[in-house]
Formats: C-alpha cells, structure tokens, sequence
C-alpha cells in the first residue's frame, strides 16, 4: 500500500506504519505530501469548502478564497479549520497520487473532511473517507467521533494512543482496498465503524481483528489472490469541479 | 462668590464643542482609512493603522466603543484569549491569568478600557452615535468611502427624521460589523458580492478561519472579526477574543500593505 502523509506529522505516520508493518507483515512506501504541488488545483478546492452542514458548499469562492487555498497548500498550512467535502477532496488528489486500486492509496492530511450519511443531506466530520485514495484526517481523529457533553476531546494528537489508532485506520484502509468493505459489527474488532470516543478507543486502540477478519487475513498472506475491484475501472472519470 | 472651576458661559462651552467636532470632522472627512464598528478587531486595526501614522477615522453606532468585548458571555465580564493572542494583552498591558495551558482570562473592562485608551492614544478619532448607510463608490466598483448619519436618524419616524447623510471619503473602508457584516451587506444589495452566512458555532475552528480569511474582500474593502465569518460562511465562534484582535491586526497589515501599493 502506498501512504501519502503530512510532512509536519512524520513522526506520528512512522510510528502509525511501524505498528501497521509489525501487525499485517505488509511494509509501506511513504511518499511526500501530494496537496503541496496541488496548488493548481486551488479553486478546486476553495470550492469544495462545506459552508454548512445542510449540504451548501462553496461554489461561488471569492478570490480572497482562492489566495488562502493557494497559501495553505503552498505552504502546508493545511488543517487551519476550513471543512472540505471528502469525496470530491479524494477526486481532486486522485491524479496527483500514483498506485492503483488493488495497491491501495492512502493520503493522510491535517485537514477536516466530511461526508454525507447515507439518505441524508446534512454532512458529518470524519476521520476517514474510503475512497481512490483513501483519506484520513488527522484533527478528525480528535473531533470527529461523538462525545457525551459534559466530557471534552478524550485524547489530542500527541496522545500515546494515536499511532495506534492510526494503524488501525491503515489496517481498515487495507481491507478496503482488498474487497472494498471496512467495517465489522463487532466493537472490538478493530474493523469496527466507531461512532463515538470511546468505541474508536477500544476498536482501534487494542490492535485486534475478530475472528472472521483474522481469518480472512491469514488466508489473504498465504495465498494473495488478486481481487479486483468493481471500482477500479470507475475512479479515473474526470469530475466537473476538477 | 468664586468657585474652583474657571467662570466660563455657557456659550462658551457650546462654541468650544462645535468647534472642536466640526474641526475634527472637517479633517476626517477624507482619511487614509476608514473603520466601520468599535469592536475589539476594528480597534485593534485602526489602533495599529495608526501607529504606523496613518489617519484612521472609527465609526460607530452606538455611544460607547468596544463592542462585545466589555462582557465575555452570558453577561459575565470577563474575556478569554487563546495563545498566542495573550501577546496583545501583554501589549495593552492588560493583566490577565492562564488558567489552562494556552487559554487565557482578563478583566473584560479592564481589556476594553486599555483597547479603546491605545486606540485613541495613537491617534484614532471616532464618530460615535453615527451609523453606517452606504458605500461611496468610484471607477470600476472601487469603495471609496462610507455615507453615514447619525444613529438616532434612522430609528425615529420618518416625518421627524427625513435628515440626509454626508459622505466620507477614505482610500480604504474596513468592515469592521460583527456578524451582521453591514457594508459587505451593502455590497450584497447592490449585486456586487455574495455573502455565504455562518455557520453552527465550533470554537475550535473558527478562530484560526477567521484570522485567515480576513482580507481585501474587494477592492477597497477590508473585512475583519466576525464579518469574516458572515462573508465566508465560517462557523461561529464562541466567546472568546483571540481571532478578534489578531484579525484586527491582520487587517491592519494588510491595509497598509494595499496603501503602499496604491502609493
């Protein structure tokens, strides 16, 4: 699989593969940042801004807009608060990064994303958007699962347990790209599809697969047959914003 | 009998009142920049712009300055700050307490007072009571300056208030309105530009969007503070200053930037 991480967090990253690498068998190549040479792609982005959770992204940027998009990707100050539209954040990268459906792609970034729920409008913070390639988002990490009121964010990102987590998030990033489904139903499989703080802690945190999904992983070492992907013929349309 | 004060008519005092403000605004009715609203980040940026020596007039709707920033929220008055925004209450010499690691508190008429007094000490003048209208406009949609009249005009019945504005001309307004992001508006109703709205309030975020955000929204026109968040459609922000004053300082650097260039 190949990663594509922030620079300003390698230290995290190296730590999240070596976890990663330790449990799967499986090394990863580490590439620089795509977003630093996307500069092109500024307006892109300015105009995949979520404006509002009701769905309303920012079709119309001012220049003003245009100018903070180049400067951040320019000068990697990414993550500074703007909110973008993950899918079609995923769709302005998927030039820019190499590898295929079947290596997998991942592209971890400082940036909030978030997407719709199925047969809903209104968008939700992620820490994770499965798609070519996949994106994690490191401030989502922290903000992006629910959290009971009266408690604030449970960990930041210099907590022990976040390189943990992460690798976790390399491991389902690894399942998708194998037979496209991420999740289990099992809370403590770290498949699972946490929603709150404390599920993403113990999914993620304890480094375990259930059954089913050590199984599927053991078979997948010993015989790694080629499964390939509905998508992968689909990924490289061209979008209309790009 | 004589007192301890001065015997003085009350004439006297009258003359010395008109005087002063028609000389005042004779002499600011053309400035090198303008700032709509006394909140915290048009203080800071007229403050600022004038230490660098340029002529800023404030203008401002109600009689006292300082905005929002006398109350931290919930009518409790005192003002949170996160870093690295504590340097400005440094500045103002405004004493303050961390009361966890980058979060800081401070007397919010204490913070106020000191805004409003270095405002005016580096030579800032205000138009209290004196509500925005309009925009000046010239060649190619450039602001040029601000129409504005007196805050009681506009809130009285029509019979007894039909009193036209007067016009003041700047070679840069700043918007400088909160929320309700007033001469941006303006722009709005005349199809120049398109407001987005704010958001639900997610402190984390907004301050640091804010800051970055502010900017030459179109020629001549600066936003800075919450009309920031209005423009763009930013979340809103929770009550704490930091992004407020940095953003005033922001604007002011930028307006000095657009100065120079306009020569």
């Amino acid at each position: 699989m190949k990663i594509y991480g922030c620079h300003l967090h390698q230290k995290l990253i190296k730590e999240a593969l070596f976890i990663f690498s330790g449990w799967m068998g499986e090394s990863m190549q580490l590439l620089p940042c795509p977003l630093k040479e996307a500069y092109s792609l500024a307006e892109a982005f300015a105009r995949i801004r979520v404006i509002s959770p009701e769905g309303v992204l920012n079709w119309d940027p001012f220049s003003l807009e245009v100018d903070f998009e180049t400067r951040r990707l320019k000068e990697c100050r990414c993550g500074k608060g703007t909110v973008y539209d993950g899918h079609l954040y995923s769709f302005l990268l998927r030039h820019r990064v190499e590898g295929s459906w079947d290596e997998g792609v991942v592209v971890i970034t400082p940036d909030y994303l978030c997407s719709r729920q199925k047969g809903e409008d209104r968008y939700h913070l992620r820490y994770i958007i499965f798609d070519f390639p996949t994106l994690i988002s490191l401030p989502g990490i922290i903000e992006a699962p629910a959290r009971r009121s009266e408690e604030g964010y449970l960990w930041d990102l210099g907590d022990f347990r976040i390189p943990r987590i992460l690798a976790a998030l390399l491991i389902q990033t690894r399942f998708f790209f194998w037979n496209e489904e991420p999740f289990c139903d099992d809370p403590l499989c770290s498949l699972y599809n946490a929603h709150w703080q404390e599920e993403l802690l113990v999914a993620k945190g304890n480094q375990r697969l259930c059954e089913r999904h050590s199984e599927f992983l053991i078979k997948r070492k010993r015989s790694d047959p080629i499964i390939v992907s509905k998508k992968c013929e689909t990924v490289r349309k061209k979008h209309p914003c790009e | 009998m004589g007192g301890f004060f001065t015997i003085i008519s009350e004439a006297d005092i009258t003359r010395a009142i008109i005087r002063a403000f028609s000389e005042q605004l004779e002499e600011f009715s053309r400035s090198d920049v303008l700032v709509i609203g006394a909140g915290p980040s048009g203080l800071m940026a007229a403050r600022d712009l004038a230490q660098k020596g340029k002529k800023v007039l404030v203008v401002e709707r109600n009689n006292y300055l300082g905005g929002g920033f006398w109350i931290g929220g919930y009518l409790m008055n005192k003002v949170t700050v996160r870093h690295p925004a504590e340097a400005i209450l440094e500045e103002l010499k405004v004493p303050y307490q961390e009361v966890k690691k980058g979060l800081f508190v401070a007397d919010g008429p204490h913070a106020c007072s000191k805004l409003i007094a270095s405002a005016c000490d580096a030579g800032v003048k205000v138009l209290n009571m004196t509500e925005f209208e309009d925009v000046v406009m010239r060649e190619g949609g450039r602001v040029a300056g601000a129409v504005v009249n007196w805050t009681p005009v506009g809130h009285l019945p029509r019979q007894i208030t039909c009193v036209d504005p007067i016009a003041l001309e700047a070679s840069l307004l700043i918007d400088a309105t909160g929320h309700d992001a007033f001469v941006v508006r303006k722009l709005e109703e005349r199809g120049v530009l398109k407001t987005k709205g704010f958001g639900g309030m997610w402190v984390e975020r907004s301050e640091d969007m804010v800051v970055e955000y502010t900017g030459e929204v179109h020629p001549g026109l600066i936003v800075t503070g919450m009309a920031v968040a209005t423009t763009f459609g930013l979340p809103r922000m929770g009550p704490t200053f930091g992004a407020m004053l940095l953003s005033g300082r922001r604007a002011a650097e930028l307006a000095l930037r657009v100065l120079e260039e306009k020569g």
